[in-house]
């Protein structure tokens, strides 16, 4: 009869609520301390910059920029890099005041901007894009077969700047976007593994997973919207105009901005750098992994022909946007009532560039 | 009883394990990895400090929200099952709460609370404390009238009919509660570690991006080992805790 | 001198009066079986007594004391069902009602134990309740009114749910029992046999609202035997109380 040699049920109930009222006790030490180690270890301001939850080849130099450029600037510390999952809520929390900076999309924060948000576009995060859009040749070929064949892609959300390229791309072929089925699914992986399974015809994806994939079947591109657009911006730096109030606050953005620049910078000019980058900061296991012959073509569609990291950032103008926005009052994604140069500001960037000289 | 199902457990094990290597094998590992494939990535995962970082982050903040839920829910529940006021005021918010999913209001605590502990601690209390409220809430309710009235023939003042009675009744389902509550808690945690990419809900983001399967299905494994193993412990501490209702259960 | 007095009980539920304006008067060492018809109110008589459901008027004295609508002081209430904590031994059991009192755990554990041998249940001290028969929790039940060392002892048709045989083994060893140490006893019964052959007094309650039909001193000598049911004027008496019960039910 073993269990007659029980714990005393009381005596059981004693030590549970001890260990509770110091799990818990512990617990609210800690939350209204905050986390000590990692306040300690900063020196300087520890700006709060929400970017994507997941970090492709092109948003490496980004992410170096944040997490070990910037530290390096006086009076700045290692940022509160906060990686988001859904894009949309990356800007809605800069608007909220919960951020200082979004990596935002281009489509969430020019939305923001039409339904009265004070949003300020004060850099890129890179140029252009590096998705592609991607389907299996053995079954489809081309935009036209899918639309024909009443056929399916997978966007990331409806609404975003990929979802707009591709009706862009359908209205330019005289396609009507309505005969294609536009769904949503969140990460680039399983959008690939759809296509795989066949669930879909086509679906966006990083250039370099689309290298990957063609080594698995006869995966080949269909769209590259730096074709079809010359320069399809995606990802931009923003705050609030109300945020850039205080000079401090004006000087951090420079400060950011500096960093972005210069890891723009270095990522055109040494490889061996922007590798070494990929290594520490990108999130897939097998990107990060990449040997030179996976990653080497990646950095030259990325530096030559999508022109990723602009030195300067010359591309992010007013005029350059304004080409895009047909695009998106056809796709109805923007009513087109934007008076871009309020919202485009250039003057930190300019600050950067010349402090960097 | 154990002796008899171990080997039916192992054997369905076994047949599961097969079957999921014929179809990774007929799928491919960007589909379906299969065990084999699954097995290597576990093995380079847990050679991977970060990833042990991650278990521990996730783990001690979790376990912060999941005994808050405890310490309030447990409490609370018995009152709500005693006091018909506390109920009346109480059980309308922890009906209309308890369908709350973790994914529906991630986004909404992101912005109020940011992505630090306050955040983990509040998404995991907020999912697991309601469960744990109306779980006790009915044990408590359900505690036998007739005992209490065995208690008050004897003499037992309010605090005795409690201590004795009450108490003791709800021992087990209490147990229950913390049980079911940790994995409601676990499952919470990681959703909202996905919404912001951080500690174990960051690597199955991670993860998901890799075209193979693989390295996926190892964390989603070693998830489901942590849950269980978990589990498995409470359910023993609950059996040495309270003997006489793990062997009323067994027989 | 211990005595029970009760005076002009009245109780009604939901407007229905279940007694009207009873009285009674027990006897130091007096046995007294209460009979009468499932669902008369001989039951509900028994807990207003017990202190456990208020009357409406009237008043209950033991030994010159009001304890009316109070429960505890000197009463040991045996249930029909045995209602023993499940959460607790045989031996916790049975020591319950000195815990309440607050009497150290060595003597009540000493008090308790000499009460389960008393009720033939020595070497089975730490047995759960569920691992018990029916019949031997109600000696556990029994123990336990017993280790108050109440004045007055209650028993709601203790062996009411119990097989025939266990049933006439469990009478004689209360007998036994309460032979050794006498005491007031109020034994609600539907069993005719049942009552003559334990109590010296059974007052013969009418169906609902109850009142007493009919007053019998059983007229047998103690120690009572098993052949005494074989007895002319046992089974005369018998016949007396069932004809008198039958006649009030189609009345």
């Amino acid at each position: 009869m073993s269990h007659f040699d029980h714990v005393s049920r009381r005596g059981f109930l004693r030590a549970g609520a001890g260990a509770g009222l110091a799990a818990g006790l512990g617990g609210l030490g800690v939350i209204t301390l905050g986390p000590v180690p990692g306040a300690l270890a900063q020196t300087g301001r520890v700006l709060k910059v929400n970017t994507l939850a997941s970090a492709a080849a092109i948003n490496v130099p980004m992410q170096a920029a944040l997490r070990s450029l910037l530290p390096q600037i006086p009076g700045y510390g290692e940022p509160e890099v906060r990686p988001t999952k859904k894009i949309p809520q990356i800007a809605q929390e800069v608007i909220a005041g919960a951020a200082d900076f979004g990596d935002a999309d281009v489509a969430s924060t020019l939305a923001a901007a039409e339904a009265g948000a004070d949003v300020k576009i004060i850099g890129l995060s890179y140029n252009n894009t590096s998705q592609v859009v991607v389907s299996n040749a053995d079954k489809v070929k081309s935009l036209e077969q899918i639309a024909e064949q009443g056929g399916t892609i997978a966007v990331n959300s409806i609404g975003d700047f990929m979802y707009v390229m591709l009706v862009g791309a359908l209205i330019k072929r005289k396609i009507d976007p309505k005969k294609i089925n536009f769904i949503e699914m969140g990460s680039s992986g399983d959008r690939a593994r759809a296509l795989i399974a066949g669930r879909v015809d086509a679906v966006p994806m990083h250039v370099e997973q689309a290298a990957e994939l063609a080594t698995r079947g006869n995966y080949q591109i269909l769209v590259k919207p730096w074709q079809e657009f010359g320069n399809w911006f995606s990802a931009i730096v923003m705050t609030t105009a109300k945020w850039l109030e205080p000079d401090e606050n004006k000087a951090a953005a420079v400060a950011l901005l500096k960093a972005v620049l210069t890891s723009f910078r270095k990522t055109n000019s040494d490889y061996a750098w922007y590798k070494q980058q990929v290594a520490t900061y990108a999130s897939s296991k097998e990107l990060k992994a990449a040997d030179d012959a996976v990653l080497k073509p990646v950095w030259e569609t990325l530096t030559k022909d999508i022109k990723a990291f602009p030195n300067d950032m010359q591309t992010m103008t007013a005029d350059e946007f304004a080409k895009m926005i047909p695009v998106y009052k056809e796709a109805g994604a923007l009513t087109g009532t934007l008076k871009l140069e309020n919202i485009i500001d250039r003057t930190y960037v300019d600050r950067a560039v010349k402090e960097l000289a | 009883m154990i002796g008899r199902s171990l080997p039916v457990n192992i054997l369905g094990i076994v047949l599961l394990l097969g079957l999921w290597q014929l179809a990774g094998q007929h799928l491919g590992d960007a589909l379906l990895a299969t065990p084999v494939q699954a097995a290597g990535a576990l093995g380079t995962i847990l050679v991977d400090p970060a990833f042990w970082a991650a278990l521990w982050r996730m783990m001690w903040m979790m376990m912060i929200g999941y005994v808050l839920a405890l310490v309030v829910g447990v409490p609370l529940g018995i009152a709500m099952g005693r006091n018909a006021v506390v109920n009346a005021i109480v059980k309308p918010w922890a009906a209309m709460c308890i369908v709350i999913s973790a994914a529906a209001i991630v986004p909404l605590f992101i912005i109020l609370m940011g992505r630090g502990l306050v955040f983990s601690t509040a998404i995991v209390f907020v999912v697991t404390v309601w469960y744990v409220v109306v779980s006790v809430t009915e044990a408590a309710r359900a505690v036998s009238l007739r005992l209490v009235n065995v208690a008050r023939s004897f003499g037992a003042s309010d605090v005795q009919r409690f201590r004795y009675v009450i108490l003791p009744a709800l021992h087990p389902y209490v147990m229950i509660a913390a049980r079911v509550g940790f994995v409601h808690a676990l499952r919470a945690m990681v959703t909202a570690e996905m919404f912001i990419s951080a500690g174990y809900g960051g690597l199955l983001n991670d993860a998901g991006l890799d075209l193979s399967t693989a390295p996926l299905f190892a964390l989603i494994v070693i998830l489901m080992v942590v849950s269980v193993s978990a589990t498995a412990l409470m359910r023993w501490v609950a059996h040495r805790a309270a003997p006489w209702y793990a062997s009323r259960t067994r027989e | 001198m211990a005595h029970l007095s009760v005076k002009n009980v009245s109780k009604a539920f939901g407007g229905a009066p279940v007694l009207v304006d009873q009285s009674l008067e027990v006897e130091e060492g007096e046995f007294v079986a209460l009979l009468g018809p499932s669902g008369c109110g001989k039951s509900t008589l028994l807990q207003i007594i017990n202190g456990l459901v208020p009357a409406d008027s009237g008043t209950i004295l033991l030994d010159g004391k009001d304890i009316t609508g109070k429960t505890g002081t000197g009463r040991g209430m045996v249930f029909q069902g045995a209602d023993l904590f499940p959460w607790r031994t045989a031996l916790e059991n049975v020591a319950f009602g000195l815990e309440v009192m607050g009497v150290g755990k060595a003597e009540r554990l000493e008090q308790a134990r000499h009460y389960l041998h008393l009720v033939g249940l020595g070497g089975f001290e730490h047995a759960w309740p569920h691992q018990l028969s029916g019949g031997m929790q109600q000696r556990v039940g029994i123990a336990r009114a017993f280790c108050i060392r109440p004045s007055l002892l209650l028993m709601d048709e203790p062996f009411g749910a119990l097989d025939v045989q266990t049933r006439d083994i469990l009478q004689d060893e209360l007998v036994r029992i309460w032979e050794a140490e006498r005491k007031m006893v109020l034994f609600v019964t539907h069993g005719i046999e049942e009552a003559l052959y334990l109590a010296d007094r059974i007052l013969v309650f009418s169906k609902r609202p109850a009142h007493v039909l009919r007053e019998i001193v059983v007229p047998f000598a103690r120690p009572r035997q098993e052949s005494m049911k074989l007895d002319p004027a046992f089974l005369d008496l018998r016949r007396e109380i069932s004809d008198l019960l039958r006649h009030d039910i189609h009345a």
